[in-house]
């Protein structure tokens, strides 16, 4: 069945190019495919106990479902199913997954971990729809790493529409990263949202590669004094590859700080979007924002289109915004062949680099270092 | 080693050197003087292959072979290495890596077999060692954030790990202090085994004294106008450009 034919699509309705955020986006390989929608076929996971790691906590994720074997949590990170909450969100995506799902997915961390928790899903569904969903609860005080994977290893598309809903209480920290190994004709919508409370602070570092089509969909509101949030985004694409990242960052209190930097490696025939808007109200005095695109074209068939946005209703606070766009930097490509490496050899070290400068930005070296294998980068 | 026969390259719209002759025989240190926008730094970029030069006539023979089919790496192989008068900056790339591949590269280009790393950090160790050099730089990304001195210990250290035949010298002595200029002239005078054969450019007599050229060029306009032996550099050290019938212009420093 094609996603405009499901009969949850009676109340939803799903964006097209007549959405404001979406005119850029390429829809046709998103509708056109055909998913089953409760796939019966699942596969063992043995075949990815490769990624587990013992420097980790463990939430292992199989189609889905808890692999309490793999898992290796400790008392204060609780995993548990709960009915349902409604949850008002205006991004369609994250609606469609709310009518897919029966129960609410839970993880609670009530105190400051010792070791970063790594949640690995794994799908071995074929052509497939899938909304895994996840609400990540930290408490008072709590400090946490969360490095999470995604894999898939199905024949056929397969669609994933990924909710992700973060909720920190005063004084938390959450460092998140996420990356995906899929299939190279796999879709991936990543559904991010979040509430915040006094003073605390997210991190989310996004590492997104070789994927028919990934959208990542952030929908931030700051509510509370002194919350901020930090979005670093790696997107590297290839062959006829698309990549969107959306974001709407919503400012009401005062001393709030949103900085979302996105970097894009573009090449041959693909095709990014950057769509990211902040909205400082009247309330959100001394507030902060940032937001960047950039993006190094290597190839004369790739575009992007990058719009980032303020729309500001305060006098007093500090914003800027930029998109650039370019080839790799000619005099160091010229600087390494001068020592000499050959140009091909040259231009990936200069792509590496930037890549680089993401994989850096994750503060946890565990973390960091699993994410650098992950991608084929390194060994652990 | 080097053969340059009526060279003239231009850079955008500018012909800068204008019937260039010089000939570098192995062994011997050249050393290239001259006021501002003379054409040094242009001699040497297009000796490196640099994009922005364009050979328009002329004739350029290294080792017997016309340079002009090599491209950058393959002349960086080849055995040519200039050292850049502002190194450039790269984030995100490990010194330490970039030498590794610069070194394998060359040794793949020579088809010999590649330096595995242990091998390769015990070598450039010794030689952080021997020639006072900071370990630190190995760990830092490839110049990034270095001072002036640190970019220009970083090509002492790249010249010293891939040992070319012809080391190109766009003022490696610039930026430095005393110490670290004798520092230079001693690893480059470690080099010299009476094969490899130096082009350096310089403002400074202290390190013509410690690396004695055999031979001194002024470059005006374009062209060698007088050659000399050091006595040369000795002279334009006390008398200046002036006094020998050259001004020290405004135009590009670059060029």
């Amino acid at each position: 069945m094609k996603l405009l034919d499901f009969e949850f699509n009676k109340h939803i309705e799903l964006p097209s190019k007549n959405d404001e955020s979406y005119k850029k986006f390429d829809f046709t390989r998103l509708y056109s495919n055909t998913y089953k929608v409760k796939p019966t076929q699942n596969q063992s996971a043995k075949q990815y106990d490769y990624l587990s790691h013992k420097d980790f906590y463990i939430l292992f994720l199989h189609n889905s479902i808890q692999e309490t074997g793999k898992s290796t949590l400790c008392s204060h990170i609780q995993y548990h199913t709960i009915n349902k909450e409604s949850f008002d969100s205006k991004n369609t995506w994250t609606q469609l997954a709310q009518s897919f799902i029966e129960l609410d997915n839970c993880l609670h961390i009530t105190k400051t971990l010792d070791k970063p928790l790594l949640i690995i899903n794994t799908f071995s569904l074929s052509n497939s729809l899938l909304c895994p969903s996840l609400n990540i609860k930290l408490d008072n005080n709590c400090t946490a790493d969360i490095l999470e994977v995604f894999i898939t290893n199905n024949k056929g598309a397969c669609f994933l529409n990924v909710n992700r809903v973060f909720n920190l209480a005063k004084n938390a920290t959450l460092d998140y990263s996420k990356s995906e190994n899929l299939k190279h004709e796999d879709i991936i919508v990543f559904n991010y949202s979040s509430s915040f409370l006094n003073t605390s602070s997210l991190v989310i570092n996004s590492i997104d590669s070789h994927c028919a089509q990934i959208l990542n969909h952030w929908d931030i509101v700051l509510n509370s004094v002194d919350s901020i949030i930090t979005i670093n985004a790696l997107s590297h694409i290839r062959a006829n590859e698309n990549v969107a990242n959306i974001a709407s960052i919503t400012h009401n209190n005062i001393n709030t700080s949103s900085h979302i930097q996105i970097k894009h490696i573009l090449r041959d025939q693909t095709k990014a979007l950057f769509e990211v808007k902040t909205k400082v109200n009247k309330s959100a005095l001394f507030s902060k924002v940032i937001q960047s695109s950039t993006a190094t074209l290597l190839s004369n068939e790739t575009t992007i289109n990058a719009n980032p946005k303020l729309e500001i209703y305060t006098d007093n606070l500090e914003a800027k915004h930029s998109a650039t766009c370019g080839n790799i930097d000619e005099e160091q490509l010229y600087y390494l062949q001068s020592r000499g490496i050959t140009r091909e050899k040259a231009e990936e070290m200069l792509i590496e680099s930037l890549e680089n400068e993401i994989f850096l930005k994750i503060k946890n070296p565990l973390c960091q270092s699993y994410l650098l294998w992950f991608k084929g980068k390194t060994h652990v | 080693m080097l053969n340059i026969q009526d060279l003239y390259v231009q850079i955008k719209d500018n012909m800068i050197l204008k019937g260039l002759n010089l000939s570098i025989k192995p062994g011997e240190v050249h050393a290239l003087m001259g006021v501002n926008g003379s054409g040094k730094s242009t001699l040497v970029k297009t000796l490196s292959a640099h994009y922005d030069c364009e050979v328009k006539k002329g004739t350029l023979k290294y080792k017997n072979n016309n340079l002009l089919n090599l491209d950058v790496t393959q002349r960086a192989n080849e055995g040519i290495f200039m050292s850049f008068q502002n190194p450039i900056e790269i984030a995100g790339i490990n010194n330490m890596y970039f030498l590794k591949t610069a070194l394998n590269a060359k040794r793949a280009y020579l088809k010999q077999k590649a330096m595995n790393a242990a091998t390769f950090l015990k070598h450039v160790k010794e030689l952080t060692k021997r020639f006072s050099l900071h370990n630190d730089m190995l760990k830092r990304d490839l110049n990034e954030g270095f001072s002036g001195g640190e970019k220009k210990r970083n090509e002492l250290l790249q010249l010293l790990v891939l040992e070319p035949n012809l080391l190109l010298l766009d003022e490696i002595d610039s930026g430095l202090d005393i110490d670290a200029i004798d520092v230079v002239a001693k690893a480059i005078n470690s080099l010299l085994d009476g094969k490899r054969s130096v082009l350096m450019i310089t403002h400074y007599e202290r390190m013509l004294k410690q690396i004695k050229p055999d031979y001194v060029h002024i470059l005006e306009g374009g062209k060698i106008i007088q050659t000399g032996d050091y006595s040369l550099a000795v002279k334009l050290g006390e008398e200046g450009f002036k006094n020998i019938g050259l001004d020290r212009g405004d135009k590009n420093e670059t060029a």
